[in-house]
């Protein structure tokens, strides 16, 4: 009971987060003058709201998992599915928050027991690509993978995160991708239309007799334990950037806080998302590499979702603007605000590409919505003329050259953001 | 009256003299290609100048295969798989941390330490056929890999095959004691290794390797081979107690002999043919340029195992596609140096000066122009400092390489091409005063035993024994100066 109630709210939240993406909303220019503290305090509470959102939605997507475990139907793998989507677009967002190394290397933030940087963590809830042979079956070996290994250590989080992380990220087999590719399977379909389409009845149990796949309780078990672990990486994730760990010592919200860099820092993984995770990493090596699969959610083919909400999290970063998964729009002291303070011209070029890239990268995510959607694998084998193949290279090419914008703000902010300290050993 | 008026107009000239000879452009450690960062994300710049998006998306696309890791095959991304059977890590970032350098495994006294992640163990025999002989003194192979383990101990593997072996390291601590008494700390280290189900050979040396620093590889592809080749001393005719040999190495690429520039032994022509070779040795990924995957005969289930060629689109017989490998070449290339902090504060100056005097750089050269470059126009014609002189140099007993008891072998035997145990290629110093800024875990010298630059320096010996011996020698205040230098380059 509880479980359809929060399926039938995930859903409903569907409906809104698609009108979302279609609203490319002009940023209104602050009235008062805008600190460097108040936009960074604003920046505590958009990554707050962007990790609270993304538990939520895993904590829904857990409860599809069970419900698909205790009755393995159809209905409830789709709807396991589409609780996966849903997720998918907080932490997107959130995903901006991931290049902090620069102010939490030698932050010693360990001592609090907590979380010590976005970026190590992020190895276990996002890595990509993914090792699926080391989890599953693939297509030319039934027995391969963790879940194939019958006498096998037990499935537990201790055990996934000790293969995860065998020699840093050898064989990844935790996080996003890893329930993704549970839920879908591979996609056998190259740069045709269609995502990956596993069975059902893998989730049956072994004693059912419907197992259609060998190790079913084994493969039960892992998606049960990986989900599981998300939600708990999420949740300690969650608990570093509240209003209480902002003012704690330790947290990463509080270093964020009160590190003298946290400007900088916010511009230089604005930069790194923009022009070469999103640009280059998620989009133009697939475009350009003609490898399908080369593509971020390459299972559910579910692509175009990660990059577009990917170029939200830049968005929400410079206009200081996040819309919650219930449709609440916060807002607050912006990166825009301050920019547009000091030197009204550097900032409306950045606005004004951040428009025009909107604009392509909606061309893209529109096509994966629509009725017959044309999904960014198949964009990556459409002909070069084709209009959404157009979009995508365009998108490509105004991301990058978006570079010389931040040489213009790190020009502009240099005496704030990059005054170097010291002799820098 | 007169006398006097001539040796304040002699003093006044001689500071002026000084003056004009610092080099104003020295903090540009690379030329137009230095970058101004004194982040852990110091390295990861690409070179200044580079314009372009079409340039910028060719070294972000080689960051992503740099970085990323590559799945076993036959994983969905295509492009991207092809991990092992055997290999030590599996994405080149993991070891290269944040494009620097790694770290040698930290060890209590008594405790063995087994972080083998971001280096590795080389293998080559030492009792070989006159006729191998005759071929490595002619460049043509580097040497003879053990029968074991190959000429890489390869400590990890995919499910379902063995792994080579197991390594760890202890450490012994010594105190070293400059004449005023200082006392620095220094760990020497022992290696422990035991191959699975086979032995290793007992005349094969082994070599331990650090994952090297990324920055300015294309400008030290640049720098002018006469130049290099000019300094050589190999019989020290100036009796000045520095030979200097230049190592010459098989060019796959170019079917021929060529001079080796890359590696703590020199024993790689060129980027292109170095990424070929990690991709190949430390992550089991065949290339174009060595097509066979690293198993030994008696290895079965390496050789079963399936191997990640071509992709979903292309048809090639090799797991990294050329265009791969092109753009990580393109990215290795154009990792740029950070600018020097402080060149010209007072200390770092008499610092200098004392580097000078004691004769570090007569194999730490500072400064080249690099060659023009069509290829690579950011990184041609720049006035570079990286304070090497390219050559291999006998480092004295102490950081000779090994056999698998970690007994030293005689030093003159050939580990490496023309390399010998005892010989290294004089390692550039740009970027070192920001290496343990980029990662903090980050250590010295080829085996990673200095946890800091001075333990790097006090490890020096042969042909830099005499150096060194000043070294200890040195007032705390130059001695401060020294490291005041070191650390802002």
């Amino acid at each position: 009971m509880l479980n359809k109630k929060i399926i039938a709210a995930a859903l409903s939240t569907a409906v809104v987060l698609t009108a979302c993406a279609d609203q490319a909303e002009d940023h209104q220019p602050a009235t008062i003058a805008v600190t460097e503290q108040d936009v960074k305090d604003n920046y505590i509470i958009m990554a707050h709201a962007a990790y609270t959102d993304s538990l939520t939605t895993a904590l829904t997507l857990q409860a599809t998992v069970e419900t698909l475990l205790a009755d393995p139907t159809e209905q409830n793998l789709d709807h396991a599915k589409e609780a996966y989507k849903l997720a998918r677009v907080p932490y997107q967002q959130s995903e901006i928050l991931r290049w902090d190394t620069d102010i939490t290397i030698n932050a010693s933030l360990d001592k609090d027991g907590g979380l010590n940087s976005v970026d190590e963590w992020e190895g276990q809830v996002n890595a990509w690509p993914l090792d699926e042979q080391a989890i599953d079956y693939v297509q030319g070996n039934d027995n391969s993978g963790i879940i194939n290994q019958k006498n096998g250590a037990e499935i537990t989080s201790d055990y996934l995160i000790a293969q995860n992380g065998v020699g840093g990220e050898a064989n990844v087999t935790t996080g996003y991708h890893a329930i993704e590719f549970l839920l879908w399977g591979q996609d056998l379909n190259g740069t045709k239309a269609g995502a990956g389409k596993r069975s059902v009845n893998d989730f049956q149990t072994d004693a059912s007799g419907q197992c259609s796949a060998s190790n079913c309780d084994r493969r039960r078990v892992y998606l049960d334990v990986v989900t599981q672990l998300l939600v708990d990486d999420l949740t300690a994730m969650t608990a570093e950037w509240t209003a209480q760990a902002a003012n704690t010592k330790g947290t990463l919200a509080n270093n964020f806080k009160t590190s003298a860099d946290g400007i900088r820092y916010m511009l230089f993984a604005m930069k790194a998302m923009a022009t070469d995770e999103l640009a280059s990493a998620r989009m133009n090596e697939g475009l350009e590499g003609l490898d399908p699969e080369q593509e971020h959610d390459c299972f559910s083919d579910l692509s175009h979702v990660a990059i577009y909400y990917n170029l939200q999290s830049v968005r929400n970063a410079f206009y200081g603007h996040y819309h919650t998964i219930d449709g609440e729009l916060i807002t607050g002291a912006s990166l825009a605000d301050f920019i547009n303070q000091k030197n009204p011209t550097v900032y409306k070029e950045f606005d004004e590409a951040l428009n025009a890239i909107e604009k392509n990268m909606l061309v893209v995510y529109n096509a994966g919505e629509q009725a017959d959607p044309i999904r960014f694998d198949q964009i990556i084998g459409q002909a070069d003329d084709a209009a959404e193949k157009q979009a995508a290279f365009a998108a490509v090419y105004q991301l990058v050259e978006l570079q010389s914008s931040f040489n213009s703000v790190e020009e502009l902010l240099s005496l704030q953001a990059l005054t170097l300290s010291g002799s820098g050993d | 009256m007169k006398k006097i008026s001539l040796s304040l107009f002699a003093l006044f000239s001689v500071s002026c003299l000084a003056a004009e000879n610092i080099d104003k452009q020295q903090h540009l450690s690379a030329g137009e290609t230095s970058v101004k960062s004194t982040y852990s994300s110091a390295f990861s710049s690409h070179s200044a100048n580079i314009k372009g998006a079409k340039n910028i998306l060719k070294f972000n696309g080689g960051n992503k295969f740099f970085e990323e890791p590559w799945a076993q095959s036959a994983g969905s991304v295509s492009s991207q798989d092809g991990l092992g059977p055997l290999f030590n890590n599996n994405a080149c970032q993991d070891c290269h941390i944040r494009d620097g350098r790694g770290h040698a495994s930290q060890a209590e006294i008594g405790k063995q330490g087994t972080d083998f992640n971001s280096m590795l163990l080389r293998a080559s025999k030492s009792q070989i056929t006159a006729e191998q002989k005759s071929a490595i003194q002619q460049s043509l192979i580097a040497n003879v890999a053990d029968s074991c383990i190959g000429g890489q101990l390869q400590h990890q593997a995919n499910f379902g095959v063995a792994e080579e072996a197991n390594q760890a390291v202890s450490y012994e601590y010594l105190t070293v004691k400059f004449t005023d008494g200082f006392a620095v700390e220094l760990r020497k280290p022992t290696w422990h290794v035991k191959a699975n189900g086979c032995e290793i050979e007992e005349d094969t040396v082994l070599s331990a390797r650090v994952a090297p620093q990324m920055i300015g590889l294309g400008l030290i592809a640049l720098i002018d081979e006469q130049q290099i080749v000019a300094k050589q001393d190999i019989e020290d005719s100036n009796n000045d107690g520095i030979s200097g040999r230049a190592n010459y190495v098989w060019s796959v690429a170019d079917e021929d002999i060529k001079l080796g520039r890359f590696g703590w032994k020199a024993g790689q022509p060129t980027i292109r043919q170095q990424s070929a070779g990690a991709f190949l040795g430390d992550m089991g990924l065949t290339s174009e340029l060595f097509q066979t995957e690293n198993c030994l005969p008696h290895q079965q289930d390496c050789k079963s195992s399936p191997n990640g060629n071509g992709d979903m689109v292309s048809e090639y017989n090799y797991e990294v596609s050329t265009k791969v490998l092109d753009k990580v070449t393109f990215y290795s290339n154009h990792l740029s140096v950070p600018q020097r902090r402080n060149a010209y504060a007072s200390n770092v100056l008499a610092g200098k000066k004392v580097f000078n005097d004691i004769g570090c750089n007569q194999c730490h050269t500072e400064s080249y122009t690099t060659m023009p470059s069509t290829d690579f126009p950011a990184l041609s014609e720049q006035k570079i400092y990286p304070y090497t002189d390219m050559l291999l140099h006998d480092m004295g007993l102490e950081l000779t390489d090994f056999d698998k008891h970690s007994q030293f072998v005689k030093g003159d035997t050939q580990v490496e091409f023309l390399a010998q145990a005892n010989e290294w290629r004089t390692a550039p110093l740009w970027g070192i005063g920001l290496a343990q800024t980029v990662d903090p875990k980050a250590t010295f010298l080829h085996d990673g035993r200095a946890r800091s630059i001075l333990e790097a320096v006090l490890w020096h010996g042969g042909e830099a024994e005499s150096q060194k011996q000043t070294v200890l020698t040195l007032s705390q205040s130059e001695r401060d100066n020294l490291l005041s230098f070191l650390k802002d380059l």
